[in-house]
Formats: structure tokens, sequence, C-alpha cells
């Protein structure tokens, strides 16, 4: 491999939301993330566990297919694009699923050149990072 | 029933074009010596495909691995994955890192050589 | 840092209200016996209304219905519409039509569900657990009892051998004696092909092989085979039987299982990773057969001269049952439907129990979906019977009326020569077109494809992909009966083609591809496709009406492949395009102009 070793770029102030929602609804819940500024997301199927096993024989069904979404978001947006999700998720409703947010420490891909020059390298600790200081 | 932890650990999380994983695997055990993973796929909708203009293969499929690391190797595992599975090119996925409130140890069981 | 907020965005947030609940209020609170043990928290049982109940249920029901509706009526209506209005004839039988109809899609939603909640759950349950806990040779001689017990399940199977009744034993001796005097070898050959096939693909799972490789090994020595028999003037009229037997070998029953047992095994058996790994199977069952058949029939070739079959034929003529094969009781529907699914049920649990020594999961639910399954593959025979096949053949026999002299319609050709057999060839793409998109078995495997990349692959993508190819396949057929052209001819620059496609593609399309291409073939399609080339056939004189089928079976290889590649393309293109932007930005920034702001 000869990519080149530049420095790394960390991303700090980084959220991750996951919500878990009925099969079929992630790609409008996606879309309305989307459109209050979320980047991307990845989306994997799953199976649930719940309310069809309460139900006996009524529970065949319901379906016990979910998917899970999860979408990695800047932390100002973090809260806008939970409610749009809630929104457009309607989480209100009994059985639509269930979401929540989680810190992230810090997060890297692949950051374009003219980001950094526009915003410089803030020299700032991670406040997570408890890396023992070297020179 | 007593679960312990030795000492904090770390949650890395990368997501990766699918493929990319299998040549990346073997190296954590072998170089790192890491082998608490977990790989997953998922469908995912990157930056540069809004669903404005979805279509036949908008969406494409990524490999999601999930690594347990203690807190002081972190950054160095971080940083190989990062590197190693080109995570720093266009195209190459995102990885993030979360902290943990508490966890298991997970050990693989020694094998006695039958020979 | 200044940041851009829409007004409307803005206004949103500040008018919506968040209360804030600690879980700690919602989860249940432990109750503790008298030595200080916690008690398990026992889920209290829904009890629900029957107004509650239905309100469950209706979209159950609902949503599948819509589904099969969807599937099913375009294609009725076509056929409908196409008879009125192009061929100027009315339906004979409307109402046992109708009810036929719906007696499909009742059919189809019973089934299709009986095989997502029951049938598939079953196969990768056993699948999971047949490498784990069985030596290779059981495995392998299980794989092999499986393929031949689902190609005597096989309804389409009888629909070949009904169609060898009306090979005139003078044009063609070889395909006549094959279809009659030797048609019990024949079956057999094809379920020991797909035997044979199960073996090879079980042994793909286990040991990760690729299937590409099997692919041209197992194709080239068709091709040249394929050659070798159409040098042959009389053997030649054999190919299109031989071909076709390849196509009809995997239907609704066999399909789903056979891709959920080779999910299963692959994933307790193989290296992971690749997520089609339970793929190749049905591949292999469509080509192996279609080797055994042309091997056999080069051995009635050296055994045997025409003049000995004409002289036999001659012998037993008038006992020949001539009944066509969709004149028959309700209670021939019935038996095949519990025949092409009982037994094999059987055959697996008998497995599971005392091969494998492991328990039902979910005993329930799967009985549940097994017996859904039975009751739907008994209505979708009644429905074909009396719907679907029966129109078909109406519109199929009389369709050659647009452009030649039949007898059953007075004012035959309808049309000009030139233009009726466009009408015709138009009616056989559409006819194509509609019937792969019912298939029961295709939309299983759609099903299969979008669980297993996670919805990146669509279901509706594959049936579209799949349905064209099928369309064009079908036409390139009638156009090969109308003019009369060598089958090798069409055959070998299509699987050609196929295999250089196969060799740029990455390996999940492949799998997918060929897997689809022996699926199309099912219950929809075979009854009025075969129809509707029998009907051809009579009409321009020809020697059989086969080789249609496996016309369309090439057509989707060809077309779900070359998506592929339009896809990798297109992502390619993407990524270039985005790479080309950023190129030019960090130009601009080099040369200190301004930056334009990204807004994604």
């Amino acid at each position: 491999m000869s990519n080149k070793k530049r420095e790394m770029v960390v991303l700090t102030d980084v959220s991750l939301i996951t919500a878990i929602v009925q099969r079929g609804k992630a790609d409008e819940i996606v879309k309305a993330a989307q459109e209050v500024g979320a980047q991307g997301a990845s989306i994997h199927y799953s199976h649930g566990r719940g309310v069809r096993e309460r139900l006996g024989v009524l529970g065949l069904v319901v379906e016990a297919e979910k998917e899970t979404i999860q979408i990695i978001v800047s932390s100002d947006q973090a809260n806008r694009v939970f409610e749009s999700i809630y929104r457009a998720g309607d989480f209100d409703t009994p059985g639509m699923g269930i979401m929540w947010v989680t810190p992230v420490e810090k997060a890297a891909t692949f950051i374009p050149e003219d980001i950094l020059e526009k915003f410089g390298r803030e020299d700032r600790r991670n406040p997570f990072d408890v890396r023992p200081t070297d020179a | 029933m007593s679960y312990h932890t030795t000492r904090p650990h770390k949650i890395i999380t990368a997501i990766l074009p699918k493929g990319r994983e299998s040549d990346l695997l073997p190296r954590l055990v072998d170089e790192l010596g890491i082998n608490s993973f977990n790989v997953g796929f998922a469908r995912g909708v990157g930056r540069i495909t809004p669903l404005r203009h979805r279509g036949v293969g908008e969406t494409t499929e990524k490999a999601i691995l999930t690594v347990l690391v203690e807190e002081e190797r972190a950054q160095e595992v971080f940083e190989f994955i990062f590197y190693e599975a080109d995570i720093n090119q266009p195209h190459g996925g995102l990885m993030y890192q979360h902290p943990l409130l508490a966890n298991t140890v997970f050990k693989v069981p020694d094998i006695e050589d039958e020979l | 840092m200044p940041k851009e907020i829409r007004f409307g965005a803005f206004v949103r947030e500040v008018n919506s209200r968040h209360r804030y609940l600690s879980y700690n209020h919602v989860t249940p609170k432990l109750d503790h016996d008298d030595n200080g043990e916690p008690v398990p928290v026992r889920v209290r049982p829904y009890k629900l209304g029957s107004t509650m109940a239905l309100r469950l249920i209706q979209p159950y029901v609902g949503i599948r219905l819509i589904d099969q509706m969807r599937a099913v009526l375009p294609l009725a209506l076509y056929l409908v519409l196409f008879q009125i209005v192009v061929l100027r004839s009315d339906i004979a039988d409307a109402w046992t039509i109708t009810a036929g109809l719906v007696a499909v899609i009742l059919g189809l939603m019973f089934f299709m569900e009986g095989l997502r909640v029951g049938l598939m759950p079953f196969g990768q349950a056993l699948g999971s657990s047949l490498p784990t806990r069985a030596k290779l040779p059981v495995v392998l001689i299980i794989a092999f009892l499986l393929g031949i017990g689902v190609t005597f399940a096989e309804p389409a199977i009888g629909a070949l051998k009904a169609a060898g009744a009306i090979v005139n034993v003078q044009s063609a001796p070889y395909l006549y004696t094959l279809l009659n005097d030797w048609a019990e070898v024949l079956v057999l050959g094809v379920g020991i092909g797909v035997g044979a096939a199960a073996i090879v693909g079980t042994l793909r799972f286990l040991y990760d092989w690729s299937l590409k490789p099997l692919i041209y090994l197992t194709l080239i020595p068709t091709i040249g085979l394929t050659f070798f028999i159409s040098l042959d003037p009389e053997l030649s009229k054999t190919l299109g039987l031989a071909w076709d037997c390849g196509a009809v070998t995997t239907g609704p029953v066999t399909v789903p299982l056979v891709l959920s047992l080779g999910i299963g095994i692959a994933a307790a058996a193989g290296k992971g990773g690749d997520g089609m790994s339970g793929f190749g199977i049905v591949t292999l069952a469509s080509l192996f057969p279609i080797l055994v058949v042309m091997g056999l029939s080069v051995y009635v070739h050296q055994s045997t001269t025409p003049a000995d079959i004409i002289a036999a034929a001659q012998l037993s003529n008038g006992t020949a049952d001539t009944t066509p094969w969709f004149d028959q009781t309700p209670w021939v529907e019935t038996i095949a439907g519990l025949r092409a699914i009982v037994p094999l049920v059987i055959f697996l649990f008998l497995v599971l129990t005392f091969v494998l020594k492991e328990k039902l999961p979910h005993p329930g639910k799967i009985s549940y979906g097994i017996t859904l399954s039975v009751i739907g593959m008994i209505i979708f025979n009644l429905g074909l019977t009396y719907g679907l096949s029966k129109l078909g053949a109406q519109s199929g026999g009389i369709v050659p009326a647009a452009f030649t002299q039949i007898t059953s319609v007075e004012t035959s050709p309808l049309y000009d020569w030139l233009v009726g057999l466009m009408i015709a060839i138009a009616f056989a793409w559409i006819l194509g077109f509609g019937a792969t998109l019912a298939e029961p078995a295709l939309n299983a495997l759609g099903i299969t494809v979008e669980n297993l990349t996670n919805g990146a692959f669509k279901k509706k993508t594959l049936l579209y992909a799949v349905s064209i190819g099928v369309g064009c396949g079908i036409a390139i057929g009638v156009a090969k009966i109308v003019f009369n052209i060598p089958i090798a001819w069409l055959l070998i620059p299509g699987y050609i083609t196929a295999l250089v496609l196969t060799f740029f593609s990455n390996e999940e399309y492949v799998n997918v591809a060929w897997d689809s291409a022996g699926v199309t073939t099912g219950p929809v399609t075979v009854p009025l496709v075969l129809a509707m080339g029998l009907g051809f056939g009579d009409a321009v004189n020809a020697v059989e009406g086969f080789g249609i089928l496996s016309m369309a079976s090439i057509g989707p290889i060809i077309s779900v492949l070359s998506v592929g590649l339009w896809v990798q393309w297109k992502v390619n293109a993407q990524h270039r395009r985005y790479d080309e932007t950023y190129e030019a930005e960090k130009q601009i920034l080099e040369t200190g102009a301004s930056v334009p702001s990204q807004s994604e």
C-alpha cells in the first residue's frame, strides 16, 4: 500500500443517531434526515422482539422485520435531525420504532482539501481524548 | 454471574465499501492481535448520493466493522484502520469511536493442539 | 463560523415542544421473593377486542393481496384486450376464466406468505445445521436425493411430456422417441442432472468456490456438444427439447427451498463475507440436465435408426393418449399441489429429526407457513387451469392468425403478413414480460436478494430486469419458430455473449443473474409459452414448438448482467464526477481564487 501517511484529520463534535423502524420505512426517513442536512446513512435489516410475542396467535400478522438506520451527524445538527426523523417515522404512534443518540468521541473520513483550508487546523484537544501526552 | 471490566474500553466502528473488510480483518488479528470484532453488512446512502435522484444502484453495499479495544490501544487501532482501510481516500467510508459504560472482556478460548 | 438556517426550519425548531421523560419510570421494577432472589418479569399478553384484531389483520391481508393483484391483473387484462381488440374474437368461458384469475391471485398470496413464514425458514434452519451435524458424504447424499425428488415434484416437467404428444414421428423421429418411448428415462436423467447439481452446489458452499469457473466448466462443454449435435440434421431436432428441459427443472417450490437451504449451509460452513453464497445451485440445476438430455439423445442416435422408430411408432399408433393437458378434473390440481410440497417437506423433516437429531424451530409458525403454501399451491393450480392457462391458450393459439391462415379463424390472415408478424412478436414479448412478473419463484428470489444485500439490490429492479430479458428471449424464440431458424444458431452466440458478460461482472451479479435465469420459467410462464409455441408451430407447420423456453432463460442472464455492469459504471462515473469537481476546486484554491461554498 502506498498511501501518503499524511496527518490524520480527526472530526470532533460528532453524534451518532440510531433509529430502529418498521421495514420499508427507512428510505423516506433517511430522505427527511438528509433534507435537514444529514450527510449519509447506513441501513441494515434486523429482527425485533416485543409486541409480537404478547399477541399470541395474532402475532403472526405483525411484521418482526425491522430496519436499523445509523446516521452520523454533527452536534449542531443532532437535535434537528432527531426531530425530523421523529416526525418522518411517526415515532409518536405505538409500535413504530425507537431511536437514540450516542456520543461519539471522534470520527474520521476523507475531508476535501478545500474544507481543511477554509477552517484551518483547529488546534483544540478533543475533550474525550485521553492520550498520554507525547512529544 | 459476574462480568468484570478490567479497564475502560472503546468501540470503534468503521463503515467501509463492501469487500474492503476481507483483507483488513486477518491483518487486525495478525498484526495487532485483536479479535474482538464483529462484521455486518448494510446499504449505504452517501453524501454524494442523495435520495433525490434515486435510481438503480444509487445505494451501494457497505461493510460495518465494529471493534472493541482497550482504551490505551484505541488510538493505535483507530489509526491502523484509518490508514490501512484507505479511509483517508475519497469514497473510502468513515469511522468513529464511542466511549463505553460497561463491557465484558472477550477472549478466544485456548485450543489444545490435537497432534 | 456563521451558520445558515432556513427560516422554516427555525420556526419548526421553535414550535416543537420537547418533553423529557426518564426511561426509569417506564421500565418495570423487579419483585423479589422471600430469599431475596429477583422474580422473573412476566410479560402480560395483550387482550385485544375483535375490532382491534381486525384492524391488525386487515393491513396484513390487504398489502399481500394488492401485491399479487399487481402481478397478475395486468397480464390478464392484456390477454383479454389483445384477443378482443387485435384478434377480434370473443373470450370463451369468460366467467370461468374470471373465477380462475381470482383463484390465481388468492393462491399466489397464500403461497408467497407460506414461503416467507414456513418453507424458507424451514430450509434455512435445516441448511444451517446440516454441515455441523452430518458428515460430508451424508450431506451430499441428502443433496442428491433432494435434487431427484424436486424434479419429480416439478409440474412443468409433465407439461413438456404432454407437448411430446403432438410431435410428428415422420418429421422428427428422435424427438418423438425421446418424448414417448424414453419419457421415463428422460425425467430420471433430468433428475440425476439436478441431483449432481445439488452436490456440486453444496460443495461450493462448503469450500467457498467462486461460481464463475463452475459456469465456464459447465457451459463450454454444453455449447460444444450443442454445436456437435447441430451438425447432424436428424439429431439437431432434439436440441430445443434438451435446452427446454434445463429451463423447466427449477420451479416455485424448488427454488425457494434450495435457495434457503443453500443460504443456511453457506452461513454455517462458509467463510461468511460474500452475502450471495447461497446461490448457484439453481444455475447448475438448469445446466446439468441439458448435458444429460443431450447425452441421452446421442445415445439414442447411436442405438437406433430413424426407420426403426417410425416402424415402432406405427405399430403402437392409435394407443397414444392425446388428451390435452389443460383438460382435467380439479382433483389433478389438488394432487399436484400436494405432490409438489408435502413429500419434500416430509423428507426434509425426517432428515432433520433422524439424521441431524434436531428439533424444529418455531414449530407452530413453520407448520402454519407450510399449510398456507400447500393451500396456496392448490388454489393457484386450479386458477391456472381454469383461468390463466385457458386464456393464454386461447389467445396464444390464435395469434398466428394475425399473419397467416389458420383453420379456426375464418377471416385469417387478419393483417398484412409483415404487420401481422410484428403484432405476433410484440404479443410474445409482452406475454413473456407479464408472465415473468407473476412468477412466484422469481418473487421469492427477489425477496431473498433484497434481504441479503440489505436492500441495496431492490426486488423491483431484479423483477423488471429479468422480465425484460424474458420478453426479449421469448420474442426471439417465436421468431425462431416462424422463420425456422436452427436453435443452435441462437443458443451458441447467446451463451457466448453471456460468458463474456460473466467474465466482466462481479461475483454477486453473476450469482443473481444466472440463478434468475433458472427461476423465470415456472408455472405461470411455461403453460402460456408452450401453448403459444405450439400454436405458432402448428400455424407455420414447424417440426416442433420447443426452444422458446430456452431462449427465455438466456434473456435474463444477459439483461441482469447488463444491469449490473451499468450500475458499476454509474457508481464509478459518480465518483469520477465528484473527484473532478473536487480537483477543480483545489485548482481554484491553489490559484488563490475565492471558493464557492458547497451546499450539498
